[in-house]
């Protein structure tokens, strides 16, 4: 994102303005969703945990200090809230089962195919993938899933993250490295070299 | 391809040295690249960044209108939170005051003595009689009968031998003078 227009949105947050959320929500809100429910597997759980989120950034941007680190600042408080829940629920999160359906009944295997393929086999084909990519993030290590999750949806660095989970950024680059190397694996094992 | 800590270590600052460049890989390797990685560093940083850009796209979904909804409505009742808090605390600040007042004014029109009447102008005038009699007003006539009875006493108490008579004419003209300041001392004429 442009970093004046950045500077813009959190201004008008800080000052109060609903109109500063709003646009921050639109910016971060599809990568913030992502991130939960790729973390928690519900999509019940990543609308809560955006609220929640919402809530958090009320009341901390004003001691946010503006110094061109937003995003990495705000996946932080994003995967604070995510280990809060995990905490609480004291179970390693599931992806979502396909047989679930979204608030409107629709299956959500139709929710998580590729928006730009054209044709029935391509969406049905995105569906398939993206339901076992599940399977697979599902079968990783939960500290590896939610470093590679941030890497993906926060862009973090691997220093950042290493902040996050107080161990030293080779340490995050070690489970990253091997996560990312089994869900190759999963994926491969599945449906053949990519 | 095993790693150890202290070559994860140094991959890891590479890549992140590479991101904030925003050079890709080779051209991160040919200019700016802060160290050279060893040959087996080199390969896991490049599998590292294969295996991510594999995942690109894969993992983004669709964010539900409901929660960018719900997410805002929440956004807008705690910005409004603080506004609630303060005019709460006002009206509480305004009732106290109020509260405050009704009792200072009570207090300030409460008579102090209960048995006190509640006209005080008898209290006035009798603190003025016995004013009065406890100090009267000085007249000049007064003050000259006064010292002529005392000289007339001390002359009685020479010429006179002791006894009798003398005695009881004395009383008498005391007598008299004791009557004088009974009678109302206003009656005297002014001088």
């Amino acid at each position: 994102m442009e970093a004046q227009r950045l500077r813009a949105m959190i201004a008008s947050a800080q000052a109060g303005k609903a109109q500063g959320y709003e646009a921050l929500l639109e910016a971060y809100g599809p990568r913030l969703y992502g991130y939960f429910f790729r973390a928690t597997g519900s999509h019940h759980d990543a609308e809560d945990l955006l609220s929640d989120l919402t809530l958090r950034l009320v009341r901390m941007l004003k001691h946010y200090d503006d110094r061109g680190r937003f995003e990495p600042w705000l996946f932080r408080v994003a995967a604070n809230i995510v280990r809060d829940r995990i905490r609480r629920s004291k179970a390693n999160p599931t992806p979502a089962s396909l047989s679930l359906e979204d608030e409107s009944g629709q299956p959500l295997v139709d929710r998580l195919g590729d928006a730009k393929t054209e044709t029935v086999a391509e969406g049905l084909l995105a569906a398939e993938m993206s339901e076992r990519l599940d399977q697979a993030m599902e079968r990783l290590d939960a500290t590896a899933r939610e470093m590679i999750l941030l890497r993906y949806f926060g862009q973090m660095s691997f220093k950042e993250i290493a902040e996050i989970f107080q161990c030293p950024p080779g340490t995050v680059l070690a489970k990253v490295h091997r996560g990312l190397g089994r869900l190759r694996k999963l994926m491969e094992g599945k449906y053949g070299p990519q | 391809m095993g790693l150890n800590e202290q070559q994860y270590e140094r991959v890891a600052q590479w890549l992140d040295a590479m991101e904030v460049s925003g050079r890709d890989f080779a051209a991160f390797v040919q200019q700016g690249q802060p160290f050279d990685l060893s040959r087996e560093e080199r390969l896991a940083a490049q599998q590292v960044l294969r295996d991510e850009a594999l995942l690109e796209g894969a993992l983004d979904v669709e964010l539900p209108a409901q929660a960018t909804q719900r997410a805002r409505r929440r956004a807008v009742a705690e910005l409004a939170r603080p506004r609630r808090i303060l005019l709460r605390v006002g009206f509480a600040a305004a009732a106290a005051t109020a509260v405050a007042a009704a009792i200072v004014i009570a207090v300030s029109f409460w008579p102090t003595n209960p048995s006190a009447p509640a006209n005080d102008a008898v209290g006035q005038w009798a603190s003025q009689w016995i004013n009065a009699v406890e100090n009267p007003p000085r007249h000049d006539d007064v003050d000259i009968l006064a010292m002529q009875a005392e000289e007339l006493k001390a002359d009685m108490v020479v010429s006179l031998p002791a006894g009798g008579p003398v005695d009881y004419q004395i009383d008498s003209i005391q007598q008299s003078l004791d009557e004088f300041w009974l009678d109302d001392p206003a009656s005297v004429p002014a001088g």
